[in-house]
């Protein structure tokens, strides 16, 4: 038992886990990194650098591909290169009751190497929402509760964007942004000050670092992390380049990759989790591990899965599920619904280097009094941007290869929607009571759907853009919805949420398990409301560098 | 010629090639004898893929569609990523260029003369859908070659900056 005793277990290394693990390693403690895939290591393991043209298909996706991940391989960059970053599907199955695409990277870094790095901090309007109109439960925290933790990850992680000295889209800890083109910079200014409920374009805010930040970085421009291939200048912020090495670097961590957690291990005479036992998933082998702290960080609903399979005499319908609310009010964010249009102008100005980001439209809906809606509550923001490709003309021959080159006549500009998923007790994930995985492992099963409200919004998020796009000077102007499906816009959230009351909800304010206390949940599963601005991933970081401080203190305190 | 003629009948004839055949032509010969290249193609696929990319994409200052061994990329791609419908549906089109051909000239694509050829590949631009999703093929296999990258372009695997209003052509 003493070898596998550590002083904190982090269960999972993709975005939060890999910050559990650099803060806890970072205040001295011996510290277990559990990860159920394989390892890879920053740099030594990408293949970013490898010319397109050597890849056997040259970027595409194979049959076997789609065989074997029908759901991964539909994911917007999964393709030749990142697939490896993708599971497979038919080794980890799951359960669509209603359909839902769950998007899952199962290796050391998680989906941190191929997430879309968007960083927006969330506002007082987010953390007030559901007292405000009565969807969910009121967030324990306010937006001053976690301020200084952005304020504290933000540098780390290197965020580049523009200070607009908006409250309801707070400015972080920036480094400075990546230029809009000058299509973009012409519309923004077009459309500045002519909405009257303050519609605005200013620049996206991206872990893409536009300065060093310690030897990581700055990005070089060649469009790797947007198609998930990594970044062997480690130009955006991953676990595996910038939070695992600062944790192996103070020499407490112990990573152990091929370890999946099953379960919380649980000691009612103490009523405190003792460990977890895992699987090792070439082995198949079980393997306790015990530790006074644990941090579940294994994505929101692998780390539900886990918690639902933590059943004892105790807890018999799993671990801190008191309130029945584990595994339910699972959100994500409807998104895809947009307008493009062709501008004119600027037809001998062209873009150099591949951008990692673009242009941001932030929240104009239900902000004030002015701006309330009648058909919906909450709101949505728009991310997009202009572009200018190449043409070529009909024909063959000599001159038709020359025209390949050819720019084309006109820049386009596209701007989509990302929205509010309100939190549904109906809308939930549980575990299947037969079926088992490979691991043994009961099988995930998710009933999720968009509902009214996110259906309300549609209409508003096509037109508010082409509104947005007129006014900027486009020329025949589009609007569109992708149709996008729960699950697909990667932001699930919600299944085991924090709360005043643990009648109510699974967590307390410092994502502690109201039942268990030394069990923190700091993943995307906490959350009490999916927010209207996307770039959740900076607040799970924000959350877990909080509870980390509080967990050691608590535990220095002997309440652990 | 009936240009609209072609259409009509190379689409009745290639009704009789598909019949069943829910498996592709794994291995065998073509009509012309050629051993297979690899599961879908024969080896005269690939080089018919080829020459005809040399008509569209012809060898200038920088090398041709031959040159980036179109036909070797398309054949890998078509095998492997294409569900089986449009595998059957490309050599479909394959079959269907042969047989304008044969038609007009009476010799297959690769027995056409270069000025054949061109001729060929003029009248199927006006007119024939087969020959324009081969063609856009052939140029995407173009594009993406080392040669289509780094010669027809400029490649820049680094750039080290964006410049979002840049007077000069970024390829």
């Amino acid at each position: 038992m003493k070898t596998n005793t550590y002083e904190a277990i982090v269960v999972g290394t993709g975005i939060s886990g890999g910050w559990a693990a650099k803060e806890l390693c970072e205040k001295g403690l011996k510290t277990l990194v559990l990860e159920r895939g394989r390892n890879v290591e920053h740099i030594k393991d990408y293949d970013d650098m490898v010319p397109p043209w050597e890849l056997p298909y040259r970027g595409r996706i194979t049959k076997e591909d789609r065989r074997n991940s029908p759901i991964q391989s539909g994911v917007y960059n999964y393709n030749e290169r990142s697939k490896k970053y993708f599971v497979n599907d038919l080794d980890n199955p799951y359960i669509q009751d209603k359909p839902f695409e769950w998007a899952r990277g199962y290796q050391v870094g998680g989906r941190s190497l191929i997430w879309g790095r968007q960083s927006y901090r969330r506002s007082f309007l987010d953390f007030e929402a559901n007292a405000k109109d009565g969807f969910g439960v009121d967030w324990p925290i306010r937006y001053k509760d976690i301020e200084p933790w952005y304020d504290y990850v933000e540098p780390f992680v290197g965020i580049s964007g523009s200070k607009e000295g908006l409250a309801h889209l707070p400015d972080g800890k920036f480094q400075p942004p990546m230029p809009m083109n000058c299509v973009e910079s012409e519309v923004a200014q077009r459309i500045k000050g002519k909405f009257e409920d303050g519609r605005m374009i200013i620049h996206g805010r991206t872990a893409n670092h536009t300065q060093k930040v310690g030897d990581r970085g700055p990005c070089q421009y060649k469009g790797s992390c947007g198609a998930g291939h990594a970044c062997s200048f480690g130009g955006y912020f991953s676990s595996n380049s910038a939070t695992l090495p600062a944790a192996a670097k103070t020499g407490n961590m112990t990573l152990r990759p091929y370890s999946m957690v099953q379960e919380v291990l649980y000691d009612k005479e103490t009523r405190r989790a003792t460990g977890v036992r895992v699987v090792d998933t070439e082995t198949m082998e079980h393997t306790e591990f015990f530790a006074p702290i644990i941090f579940l960080n294994a994505s929101t609903l692998n780390t539900t899965a886990i918690l639902l399979n933590s059943k004892s005499d105790v807890f018999p319908n799993g671990m801190g599920n008191g309130s029945g609310e584990l595994g339910h009010n699972l959100m994500d964010m409807p998104y895809g619904m947009g307008a493009r249009g062709r501008y004119e102008g600027f037809e001998d100005k062209f873009t150099f280097g591949s951008r990692p980001t673009g242009i941001f439209v932030p929240r104009f809906r239900n902000i004030n009094k002015a701006t309330e809606q009648k058909d919906y509550v909450r709101g949505f923001t728009y991310q997009g941007g202009a572009g200018r490709g190449r043409k070529g003309d009909e024909g063959f021959g000599r001159d038709f290869k020359e025209s390949l080159s050819m720019p084309a006549d006109h820049w386009t500009m596209g701007i989509t929607a990302w929205g509010e998923h309100l939190p549904h007790h109906d809308n939930k994930m549980y575990l299947h009571k037969d079926k088992k995985d490979k691991y043994g492992m009961p099988v995930i099963c998710v009933d999720c759907e968009w509902k009214e409200n996110e259906a309300a919004m549609v209409d508003d998020m096509m037109n508010s853009a082409a509104e947005i796009l007129e006014m900027g000077g486009l020329k025949d102007i589009e609007t569109y919805n992708w149709g996008k499906i729960p699950g697909s816009c990667i932001h699930e959230t919600g299944t085991a949420r924090m709360g005043k009351d643990p009648k109510t909800s699974v967590l307390n304010r410092w994502n502690q398990i109201h039942e268990v206390p030394n069990v923190f949940v700091t993943d995307g599963s906490s959350m009490c409301s999916s927010g209207t601005t996307p770039g959740p991933s900076v607040t799970y970081m924000a959350l877990t560098a909080r509870a980390v401080d509080y967990a050691v203190k608590e535990l220095n305190r002997r309440n652990l | 010629m009936d240009r609209r003629k072609f259409i009509k009948e190379g689409g009745s004839k290639l009704g009789v090639l598909t019949i069943g055949s829910g498996i592709l032509l794994s291995g065998s010969c073509d009509s012309r004898g050629e051993t297979a290249y690899n599961t879908v193609f024969s080896n005269g696929d690939v080089r018919l893929i080829n020459e005809l990319g040399d008509v569209i994409l012809p060898p200038t200052e920088v090398p041709g569609a031959k040159a980036a061994q179109v036909g070797q990329y398309i054949a890998l791609i078509v095998q492997d990523c294409y569900a089986e419908e449009d595998a059957i549906k490309f050599k479909r089109d394959l079959a269907d260029l042969n047989t304008f051909s044969r038609e007009t000239y009476n010799r297959s694509f690769l027995d056409c003369s270069e000025q054949e050829r061109i001729e060929l590949v003029s009248i199927m631009e006006e007119q024939h859908e087969g020959y324009h999703s081969i063609k856009s093929l052939i140029v995407a296999a173009y594009l993406s070659s080392e040669i289509g990258r780094t010669q027809l372009f400029d490649y820049y695997p680094v750039p080290g900056r964006y410049d979002g209003c840049s007077s000069k052509r970024p390829w």
